[in-house]
C-alpha cells in the first residue's frame, strides 16, 4: 500500500491547475462549514448560557407530583422543606448553590388599569450569587432588606401601566386556600428579559412578598446552579440519589429538558447545518469527481502500462482512491487553516447581525474555534474525496489493457 | 532447448463496424529459450495482435497458449496479472514510462508489485540502470530524457523482474536510425548475457536483419519463419 501511495501522492501535483481547482473547492467547503458550524455552536452555547442565567438554572428540584398532577390551588404541590433540601445539596462538589422560587400569577393594577402578570418570587441575594440577574434598565434590583414590599417590572409591563420607579401598584392573586388577596408594592426597578413576550407580563418580587400574597410557607421549586454546564447529567443523577436517600421524593429537571425554545433552536439549526453540510458534500463530490475523471482519461495509456506490468485492477482502483484520500487530507488541512484565519478575521471585524425575531437586542457575531468541529469537517472532507474518487477509480480499473495501451 | 512461448492454432478476429477483420488465423509458433526473434510484416499483418496475446494483455478467440511452462489459455486477463508480473517484460513503441516517477522509480515499479526485500530490489535496479548506461540519470524524470534514454529505461524496466521473455512492439519506431541501432544492440547484448527471450515486432528491414530468427506475417498467417526454414534445410542435409 505504501508503494501505491507514493505514486498516488506524486500524481496529485501532476496537473497543478486541476489540483488547485479541486483544492479550492475543498478549502472553500471546509472554511464555509467551519464558519457556519462555529457560529451555530456559538448560538447554541450563548442560548444555553442565556437560558440558564435567565433564571432556569442548571437543575430544578420540584415536588414529584408537580410534573404529573394538575394543581387545583396555587402551590398545592410546592416544596415544604426547601431549606432542609437546600442543605442536603449544598455540600455536593460541583454545586455552586441553590435558590428557592415561587411562581405565581394574578393581576397588577395602578388604580386605573389592571393587567395580568406572571410573577416570580425570588431570593435576591442568592439569585445574584448564582448570576441569575435580569438586565436592569432603570432603578435598582430587589433586596431582602427593603422596608416596603418591592416589585420589579419588565419593561413592556411597565410601559403598559405607565409605571416608573417609585410608583406604588397593587398585586392581586388567590391564596393557596383559594381566597383573593392583595398587597401594595413599590416599583424599585425596570428590567428586560430580552424576549418581547415575557417583557409584556413579567414581574419579580422578593420571596416573602410572594409567600405573603399566596399566604403560604411553601416554594414552587429550588433552582440549582452548577459550576460546569457539562456536569448537568452527572450531578442530576448524584443529587437524585442523595435526595432519595435523605427521604425527599423529588423530581429533578435538567435545564435542557425545560428549555423548549433552546431545543427548538438546536433542532432547527442542527438541521440547517446538516443540509449545508450535505450541499457542500455534494458540490465537492461532483466537482472533484469530474476533475478526477479527467485525470483518468489523461492517464489511460499509463493505466494500461501499469496493468501490463502486472498491476491488478484492485491496485489500480486503490491508486485513485488513495490519491483522492491524499487530496482530502491536504485539502482538509488547508481548509482548516483558511477556516481558522477566516474565523479570526470575522471575530476581529466585530460583525453585528440585526435583532433576531422575538429578541430586543442586536446580535454580535462571535465564532468560537471548536476543535471538535475542525476534526469533524476534516474527516468529512477526507470522506468526501474518497467518495469523489470512487467512480473515476472504478472507471480506471475497468479499462481493457489493450484499449488503454492504444489510447491516444 | 526449452520452449518458453508455445502458440498453437491461435485465431483472433476484430469487428470494425460490421466488418470482421481476421487478425490471426490458426497461427502456430514456438519460441525457445534464449531466442532473439523479430516479427516482421506490414501494418495489419497481425504482429501486434500476436504480441498482445503472448503478452497476456489480450485473449485469443481460439487456440492454446503456454508461457514458460504455464498453460494460460483458460485464465482471465485479470488473473494473469501475476504471469505478466513474474514471467514477462514489455517494451513499447512510445516507451510508456510513468511521467511522475524518476527513471530509477520507473525501473523499480514492477518490483514494487512483488514482495522482494528492499536491499535486493535496490541492487537489481542499480545494476540494470548501470547496464543500460543510465546510472547518472536515475533521478531524471522521463520528460528530462531523450528518446533513446527513455527506451533504455523501458528496457531496464522490462528486465528488472527477471522475466522469461521480453515482448517489444516496434521498440525503435520512434527513434532515429543511429539510436535504433544502439537500442537493438543493447537488446541483443542483454539477450546473450541473460538468456532471456526477446520477441519484437518491426517493419524496419535494418532491424530485421539483426534478428537471429525472423517470422514474417501476412494477413494473420506466418508467411516465412527463418528458424523453420533452417530446420528444414538441416533435415534435408541429414537425409542426403
Amino acid at each position: 500500500m505504501l508503494k501505491l501511495s507514493r505514486i498516488a501522492f506524486k500524481n496529485i501535483f501532476r496537473n497543478k491547475r486541476r489540483t488547485l481547482i479541486t483544492f479550492s473547492v475543498i478549502i472553500f467547503g471546509s472554511a464555509a462549514l467551519l464558519v457556519a458550524g462555529g457560529f451555530i455552536r456559538y448560538m447554541f452555547d450563548g442560548l444555553a448560557a442565556m437560558t440558564i442565567r435567565g433564571g432556569l438554572g442548571h437543575l430544578q428540584l420540584v415536588h414529584a407530583d408537580q410534573l404529573h398532577q394538575e394543581e387545583q390551588k396555587p402551590l398545592q404541590y410546592g416544596l415544604v422543606d426547601a431549606d432542609k433540601i437546600a442543605r442536603v445539596i449544598s455540600g455536593v462538589e460541583g454545586v455552586v448553590g441553590s435558590t428557592a422560587r415561587v411562581d405565581f400569577n394574578g393581576l397588577l393594577s395602578n388604580g386605573d388599569k389592571s393587567v395580568i402578570f406572571l410573577g416570580t418570587g425570588v431570593e435576591p441575594e442568592k439569585e445574584k450569587a448564582l448570576g441569575y440577574e435580569t438586565e436592569l434598565l432603570s432603578g435598582a434590583s430587589l433586596t431582602s432588606e427593603g422596608g416596603r414590599f418591592q416589585v420589579m417590572l419588565a419593561t413592556g409591563l411597565a410601559r403598559s401601566l405607565k409605571s416608573n420607579v417609585g410608583d406604588t401598584l397593587t398585586l392581586m392573586s388567590t391564596t393557596t386556600e383559594g381566597a383573593l388577596n392583595a398587597i401594595d408594592v413599590a416599583v424599585v426597578g425596570i428590567f428586560s428579559t430580552g424576549i418581547t413576550e415575557y417583557d409584556e407580563r413579567a414581574i419579580r418580587v422578593p420571596l416573602p412578598v410572594a409567600q405573603k400574597l399566596l399566604d403560604t410557607e411553601k416554594v414552587s421549586k429550588l433552582v440549582v446552579g452548577l459550576a460546569q454546564t457539562s456536569d448537568t447529567d452527572r450531578l442530576h443523577d448524584l443529587l437524585m440519589s442523595r435526595l432519595s436517600s435523605a427521604g425527599y421524593p423529588l423530581e429533578i429537571r435538567r435545564w435542557y429538558e425545560m428549555a423548549t425554545f433552546y431545543q427548538a433552536v438546536v433542532r432547527m439549526f442542527g438541521a440547517i447545518f446538516r443540509i449545508l453540510g450535505t450541499i457542500i458534500f455534494v458540490l465537492v463530490v461532483l466537482s472533484s469527481s469530474n476533475t478526477m475523471l479527467m485525470a483518468v482519461f489523461e492517464r489511460v495509456r499509463e493505466i494500461g502500462t501499469l496493468m501490463a506490468f502486472g498491476t491488478t485492477r484492485l491496485k489500480i482502483l486503490s491508486i485513485f482512491v488513495i490519491e483522492g484520500t491524499f487530496m482530502g487530507i491536504l485539502g482538509g488541512v488547508l481548509g482548516s487553516v483558511v477556516g481558522f484565519f477566516t474565523i479570526k478575521a470575522m471575530n476581529r471585524a466585530h460583525l453585528v447581525l440585526p435583532t433576531p425575531p422575538g429578541n430586543t437586542r442586536p446580535f454580535l457575531i462571535t465564532i468560537p474555534l471548536v476543535p471538535g468541529i475542525f476534526v469533524g469537517v476534516f474527516l468529512l472532507m477526507i470522506a468526501t474525496m474518497v467518495v469523489a474518487s470512487l467512480l473515476p477509480a472504478w472507471r480506471a480499473s475497468r479499462l481493457k489493457i489493450v484499449d488503454a495501451l492504444n489510447h491516444i | 532447448m526449452k520452449p518458453v512461448i508455445v502458440v498453437e492454432r491461435v485465431s483472433k478476429s476484430y469487428h470494425l463496424d460490421r466488418t470482421e477483420v481476421r487478425a490471426l488465423q490458426d497461427l502456430d509458433i514456438t519460441i525457445e529459450e534464449g531466442e532473439f526473434t523479430a516479427l516482421a510484416g506490414p501494418s495489419g499483418s497481425g504482429k501486434t495482435t500476436l504480441l498482445n496475446i503472448i503478452g497476456c494483455i489480450d485473449k485469443p478467440d481460439r487456440g492454446r497458449l503456454v508461457l514458460d511452462g504455464v498453460d494460460v489459455t483458460e485464465r482471465s486477463l485479470n488473473s494473469l496479472a501475476s504471469v505478466r508480473r513474474e514471467r514477462l517484460g514489455y517494451i513499447f513503441q512510445l516507451f510508456n514510462l510513468i511521467p511522475v516517477l524518476t527513471a530509477y522509480e520507473n525501473v523499480e515499479y514492477p518490483l514494487l508489485l512483488t514482495n522482494m526485500p528492499g536491499a535486493e530490489r535496490r541492487n537489481r535496479v542499480k545494476t540494470l540502470m548501470e547496464r543500460v548506461g543510465l546510472a547518472g540519470k536515475s533521478r531524471h524524470k522521463p520528460g528530462q530524457l531523450s528518446g533513446g534514454e527513455r527506451q533504455r529505461v523501458a528496457i531496464a524496466r522490462a528486465l528488472v523482474s527477471g522475466p522469461a521473455a521480453v515482448l517489444a512492439d516496434e521498440p525503435t519506431a520512434n527513434l532515429d536510425s543511429v539510436t535504433s541501432s544502439e537500442i537493438l544492440d543493447l537488446m541483443q547484448e542483454l539477450n546473450r548475457e541473460r538468456g532471456v527471450v526477446f520477441l519484437f515486432s518491426t517493419h524496419d528491414p535494418r532491424i530485421v536483419s539483426k534478428a537471429r530468427r525472423v517470422v514474417r506475417l501476412l494477413d494473420g498467417k506466418i508467411l516465412e519463419d527463418t528458424a523453420a526454414a533452417a530446420a528444414a534445410q538441416a533435415e534435408i542435409a541429414v537425409l542426403h
